[in-house]
């Protein structure tokens, strides 16, 4: 397939828990650990997980919003850290960002032709008639009227809303957008639309897309390759179709059976995982899983299984389960009720 | 044929805003049959949780009115009972469950006194150790593990599945005969969501409750509901059981919803349908049927008057005068 985009490289990124009189470091939740991950041009990653699991953290040390403590995002050849100020400002013209809540992520104090404006000013781009026409061109390209210009974020619906992000992510012309739940915060019948308008400019610009989001459904819809992330680590990453028809990593199977399906005539999941998930303030020993898992072993207590390639009838299959592809939810009949 | 437990008919609820009322339910009723499960669904501003509110005389006062309808528990009007009756009856006859177990929880009580609560305010007979014992027992049968130490945890400190529990704790802890569920999993995670349907399904099995399920999910109300009623715009577009709805949707709102969901058997990529447009605003209402400009099979009367329900089979009720053509396509 076509050329490599976006390189993660073993990156982690904790925050401080600080505390006590000298406000000293006394404790680490660790959002990210040991990601490495691949964007090809003009594909879409999709990244699932549930809350907590560090999928946002890894979009926005990816955007350059967060800083990894420790690893290395390459960009387009670039190592996004040994990058000059200007050098930055130039390459974080590919990356934009879609955020979930089109409510709190457009500024309410500014006009939408304004807000759709900045990108070009912050970068220098054109005469104040050439900006106005790109705007307009942004606004028909999303599928807004040209008068909303002249209007504010309030006096749009959640979709429109969501529709000037994405237009705002746009202007620039980017390579990779990273798109954190684009779709979650919104009505069953806009999302369709919004899905719509992501994939066809994926398809017109050549965009790559890191798609996060928690709906599995919505992210094999869109994907062609999906990571599925616990606890701050990747534990499955594979093509989106074959992910879905043959998970290997036993989280991934809980996954995908969970997913409530929107038809009567098929019965609900009976993998039903026990427990909580972990605070990732104090994370499990070895596997991440290993609380949760039904196949756990000894090992899993001890050691952290590596993402291994499994290459099956030569698709592109990671998996990081020392037991994968001998354990199955379908081989364990006392979990079936 | 078996009475319903809970009626409602032709519930109207209008809300004051600055300059006018606004009318946020219009007409809307249905049946809750003994030991089974309906489910209510639409788009945020649907009227669904609103329903479910003043089905129970929770809606917030001075804003709301009831202007209009009946809401019939074994027969007699909650809606015209007393204050102190209908205390008698919610949280022990009619409980129900909020979408965010944190806001539901006091933050400054622990949870098992939050539960024995319950059991103090319906059976003032009851001991101490006995209220204890039964608090215990609850926690344990909702899924909470070390019933006896969590007595005393307070709710930040409990994950979000487990804050949950004791919120479903507290709402059955007398066995209702319905439970309200207002979108009970939709701030929870994928696999929690499944343990928390799951114990729905299995607490519903042991003491044959009914219940009454509010979500904008589709998969879940497949998975959970017996019957469906699908809200747009506060109006019913169509009501019936689950499995002839989905199969054959009558109503072109709820077609066009079913269709616009991916599902994991989607081809990738592909373009899904979409309804077009928005919901029309409550100040705006279209004098016809609401849906009518977003629908691709509206005809001119549509503009004209609201249609009236059809029986599209037995138990099963429509909104739309060209129905016979959504169902035949």
């Amino acid at each position: 397939m076509s050329e490599s985009l976006l390189q993660v490289q073993n990156v982690e990124k904790y925050f401080p828990i600080r505390g006590g009189l000298l406000f000293r470091e006394v404790a680490r939740v660790s959002a990210v650990n040991d990601v490495s991950l691949e964007v090809k041009l003009g594909e879409t990653v999709g990244l699932v997980g549930e809350s907590g699991c560090g999928k946002s953290t890894l979009g926005r040390v990816i955007a350059g919003l967060y800083k990894a403590s420790s690893g290395k995002v390459i960009f387009n050849g670039h190592d996004m850290a040994n990058l000059s100020k200007a050098q930055l400002r130039e390459q974080s013209r590919n990356i934009q960002v879609i955020f979930q809540d089109p409510y709190e992520s457009l500024n309410p104090r500014h006009a939408v032709g304004y807000i759709l404006e900045e990108p070009f000013l912050i970068h220098r781009m054109g005469t104040s008639a050439e900006r106005r026409k790109w705007v307009d061109e942004l606004l028909d390209t999303v599928g807004l009227p040209a008068d909303a210009k002249s209007k504010y974020p309030h006096e749009f619906s959640g979709g429109q809303r969501q529709r000037i992000g994405i237009a705002r992510a746009i202007a620039l012309k980017p390579k990779l957008i990273v798109c954190d739940e684009p779709v979650s915060a919104l009505d069953v019948s806009i999302q369709s639309q919004i899905m719509n308008l992501l994939i066809d400019l994926q398809r017109d610009r050549g965009l790559a897309f890191l798609f996060i989001a928690h709906n599995l459904s919505v992210v094999k819809h869109c994907s062609d390759r999906i990571a599925i992330m616990y606890l701050g680590r990747i534990v499955e990453f594979a093509d989106a179709h074959h992910l879905h028809e043959r998970p290997l990593h036993p989280y991934s199977q809980a996954l995908i059976s969970a997913i409530p399906v929107p038809d009567p005539t098929i019965e609900p999941s009976r993998h039903i995982l026990e427990g909580e998930v972990p605070s990732p303030a104090n994370l499990p020993s070895g596997c991440h899983f290993h609380t949760r898992c039904p196949f756990a072993q000894e090992r899993c207590r001890t050691d952290v299984p590596p993402l291994r390639d499994m290459k099956l009838k030569g698709e592109f299959h990671q998996v990081a389960c020392h037991f994968a592809g001998e354990v199955s939810f379908a081989k364990l009949p006392s979990l079936i009720k | 044929m078996t009475e319903p437990l809970l009626e409602v008919k032709n519930l109207q609820i209008e809300f004051d805003t600055d300059d006018v009322r606004l009318r946020a339910v219009d007409g809307i009723s249905f049946k809750v049959m003994p030991g089974k499960t309906l489910g209510i669904v639409g788009e945020s501003g649907c009227g669904k949780s609103v329903t479910a509110l003043a089905a129970v005389r929770l809606l917030p006062k001075p804003a709301s009115h009831i202007v209009g309808g009946e809401v019939l528990y074994r027969g007699q009007d909650l809606l015209k009972f007393p204050v102190d009756e209908l205390h008698k009856i919610r949280g022990r006859r009619i409980s129900m469950i909020f979408q965010e177990p944190m806001t539901a929880l006091n933050p400054v009580e622990p949870v098992g006194k939050q539960i024995a609560e319950v059991y103090q305010l319906h059976f003032p007979e009851m001991s101490k150790a006995d209220i204890k014992k039964a608090t215990v027992d609850i926690m344990e049968k909702v899924g909470i593990p070390d019933p006896e130490k969590r007595l005393k945890a307070y709710p930040h400190q409990l994950s979000g599945g487990l804050r949950q529990r004791i919120v479903i704790a507290i709402a059955l802890a007398c066995e209702p005969d319905i439970l309200i569920a207002d979108e009970p999993t939709t701030a929870l995670d994928v696999t929690i969501q499944a343990q928390i349907l799951d114990l729905l399904r299995t607490m519903q099995a042991k003491n044959g409750m009914s219940i009454i399920f509010i979500t904008h999910d589709l998969g879940v109300v497949a998975q959970l509901c017996d019957d469906v009623m699908v809200l747009y715009a506060g109006r019913v577009s169509e009501q019936g059981p689950v499995k002839d709805i989905f199969q054959n949707p009558s109503h072109p709102y709820t077609k066009g919803l079913l269709e616009s969901i991916p599902r994991l058997t989607t081809e990738p990529k592909s373009k899904l349908k979409t309804i077009q447009g928005m919901v029309p605003s409550l100040h705006h209402m279209p004098k016809g049927c609401r849906f009518e400009n977003r629908c691709p099979y509206a005809v001119d009367k549509c503009r004209v008057a609201p249609p009236d329900f059809s029986e599209v089979s037995a138990g099963r009720w429509v909104r739309c005068y060209e129905w016979q053509k959504v169902v035949a396509s």
